[in-house]
């Protein structure tokens, strides 16, 4: 619900980083709660007052 | 006629100022593809057992691939491949753009140089054969004064890889630099061209690849490009892998301070955000490349000099050492790639410097006054007084030091970490123990995994993902993609088997060419093991097997040497190999590897 209440609240999200028919993350993003636990997208493990991020899967160089 | 390869490497030899062309066997381009998978085999085949990585001996491999010439999307590229000074193992390393092309145009698959000049000369390659040049003129130069010079004298169709004044002193991690200051970084291959007395090669040619079927790799062309410039890789269209690093220390996997801590309270002023807030960021491209990851950042204080930054260069000269002044860490990443040094191993070897003089470690003599990084890396880049011990590495530089110095030294096989917390990155910390080429992150891409929440899995699954990641890189490195365009791919094997096929005419499944991927692995520890590779060396450094995360969202976790040993174990049995890491003899012939030993 949070990806999807964000997809409305922030439409710069919305392409890019959240898809336009699903209102789900794009692939190459997940969901970070806490700083700690990565999911795909909107999870069970998400309560009230937990903090999100939302991170490219990003390598680094050669 | 061979598609898609020109069915013969050169081999010059530097002591003899000779060369000469060998046929190589198609079955061996369809077992090893190219780039990383051919210059193992090549490596294994044209370095005799137990030679000195700085001795003539050793072979100094420049290796192409069936999609270099093609221009599909971010194909422009090569290995560099040799024994590596560092680890005394298999040692590899890509790089990109115009070279390749250049490479492959002279005629050649790949370029193998044995032997050791007396005096420093320049070697030109081109469609019409090998011409040594005398380069006592070069030497001292820096990378980008080398490529200069040579164009002005030979032209601009010529592309350039040579070494800096840190090659020419046998630095062991120096790299080999190409086409305006890109890197071939890790494992010292410019440690290895400087000991021939090769200051430069320059390529130039005519000779055109040949494709099986042009018109439907002109579709896939075509459609790759459309698809490379998806979503799948804005993030590295936009602000580039420097991106990591204010992610990277929100998640608490920024390592810093020589892996004492995991973030960095005032790193922000090292962010992609900040770069870019102060508009001094310039884009750029590899040849053949859509996806354009380059940024080319404006060093402070200068005109409108530029430093190509990546997210490994800005960790290793920033947060690893305690730095968060952009100025200091942009400037002395410049300077790392004008003297052609890897700037991780660079790094961590003087976080390790900095650490162990805190700590009072060190001899009076080992001490110096001005203990900054760029005066350290200006010591060490000319062996001079400390940098002589600092230019060997950490590991090495811990053996001269002593007093337990050792336990402070990152690094694995070796070579030192890049910039990831493995205490919370299990996967890639398994990845980085068993690596071929030490510690390494871009062998198993293994921190994918790890971005997907399967904290409780199992050793036997994380070791399966990492085997996949391994198996994966090494058809990507041979082939040669770009790892930034693998998320482009619905389905990796599949795709690549078709455009390797339309490349060479081949029937290639996705089967043969996953299994491909799993051969190039096993070669490469079957080399390490005829050199010494003993179960002992697939380890973590003593800090990480000792030491828990000491703060922020992964205060507390640890990796217990025997939580290492348990993965460690999974990962050999599901390789199929024996409990002590060593290959059995029908895991060879399985892999078609048996004939090699």
């Amino acid at each position: 619900m949070v990806v999807e209440k964000l997809y409305y609240d922030m439409p710069e999200l919305r392409g890019s980083i959240i898809e336009e028919c699903s209102k789900m993350l794009c692939p190459s993003y997940k969901l970070n709660i806490n700083g700690k636990t990565f999911v795909e997208n909107d999870s069970d493990l998400l309560k009230d007052g937990d903090s999100i991020l939302i991170i490219p899967s990003m390598a680094g160089g050669s | 006629m061979t598609f898609g390869y020109h069915g013969r490497i050169l081999v010059i030899n530097a002591s003899k100022r000779s060369w000469q062309w060998e046929a190589i066997d198609e079955s061996i381009l369809r077992k090893f593809i190219g780039g990383a998978g051919l210059a193992a085999y090549l490596l294994y085949q044209y370095c005799p057992q137990g030679a000195e990585p700085l001795g003539p001996e050793n072979p100094l491999i420049f290796c192409t691939s069936p999609l270099v010439g093609t221009q599909i999307t971010t194909s422009s590229k090569f290995v560099v491949c040799t024994k590596s000074p560092q680890t005394g193992f298999i040692g590899d390393s890509m790089s990109s753009s115009f070279l390749a092309t250049e490479i492959k145009s002279s005629g050649a698959d790949a370029v193998i140089l044995v032997g050791m000049s007396e005096e420093w000369m320049s070697i030109r390659v081109s469609s019409n054969g090998v011409t040594f040049d005398d380069a006592g003129d070069l030497i001292g130069l820096t990378t980008s004064a080398t490529e200069k010079r040579l164009k002005e004298a030979h032209g601009d169709k010529y592309r350039v890889a040579c070494i800096g004044p840190a090659g020419e002193n046998l630095v062991k991690y120096a790299s080999i630099s190409n086409d305006g200051g890109r890197q071939a970084g890790r494992t010292g291959s410019g440690a290895v061209m400087g000991s021939k007395k090769i200051k430069a090669l320059c390529f130039s040619g005519n000779n055109a690849v040949s494709v099986c079927d042009g018109k439907a790799l002109s579709d896939t062309r075509k459609r790759l490009s459309v698809k490379s410039i998806g979503h799948a890789t804005e993030k590295y269209r936009n602000l580039g892998t420097i991106a990591n690093l204010s992610v990277f220390n929100r998640l608490g996997i920024l390592p810093s301070n020589n892996f004492r801590n995991s973030a960095m309270p005032d790193v922000e002023s090292l962010s992609a955000e900040t770069f870019y807030g102060q508009g001094e960021v310039k884009k750029a491209h590899c040849a053949n490349c859509t996806i354009g990851c380059e940024k080319l950042i404006t060093i402070p204080g200068s005109k409108s000099e530029k430093v190509r930054m990546e997210y490994q260069s800005l960790y290793a000269m920033g947060p690893l050492n305690g730095v968060s002044d952009q100025e200091s860490v942009l400037k002395n990443s410049k300077f790392c790639d004008e003297m052609g040094i890897d700037t991780i191993s660079a790094g961590a070897t003087i976080a390790w410097y900095l650490e162990c003089s805190e700590r009072g470690l060190l001899e009076s003599s080992q001490a110096g006054s001005d203990a900054s990084v760029d005066s350290l890396l200006d010591l060490l880049v000319h062996r001079k007084g400390i940098g002589n011990v600092l230019a060997e590495g950490s590991a090495k530089g811990s053996d001269i030091i002593g007093a337990g110095s050792e336990k402070l030294a990152m690094h694995v096989k070796g070579l030192e970490l890049p910039g990831y917390e493995p205490r919370t990155l299990k996967a890639l910390a398994l990845a980085m123990a068993v690596s071929t080429r030490g510690a390494c992150h871009n062998r198993s891409s293994a921190y994918d995994w790890d971005f997907s929440n399967r904290d409780d899995s199992d050793a036997d699954t994380v070791g399966k993902a990492v085997i996949d990641g391994e198996d994966y890189s090494a058809v990507m490195d041979s082939l040669i993609w770009c790892k930034f365009i693998r998320k482009v791919f619905d389905d990796f094997y599949v795709e690549s088997s078709v455009i390797i096929n339309e490349v060479t005419g081949w029937d290639m499944t996705a089967e043969e060419l996953k299994k491909c991927g799993e051969r190039i692995n096993n070669l490469k520890k079957l080399f390490n093991i005829r050199e010494g590779w003993k179960s002992d060396d697939d380890t973590l450094p003593h800090r990480i097997l000792t030491e828990p995360v000491n703060e922020g969202p992964n205060e507390g976790d640890r990796l217990s040497e025997n939580q290492l040993n348990v993965m460690i174990d999974s990962y050999y049995r599901v390789r199929g190999w024996e409990k002590d890491g060593t290959i059995p003899s029908q895991k060879l012939k399985d892999m078609d590897l048996y004939t090699l030993m």
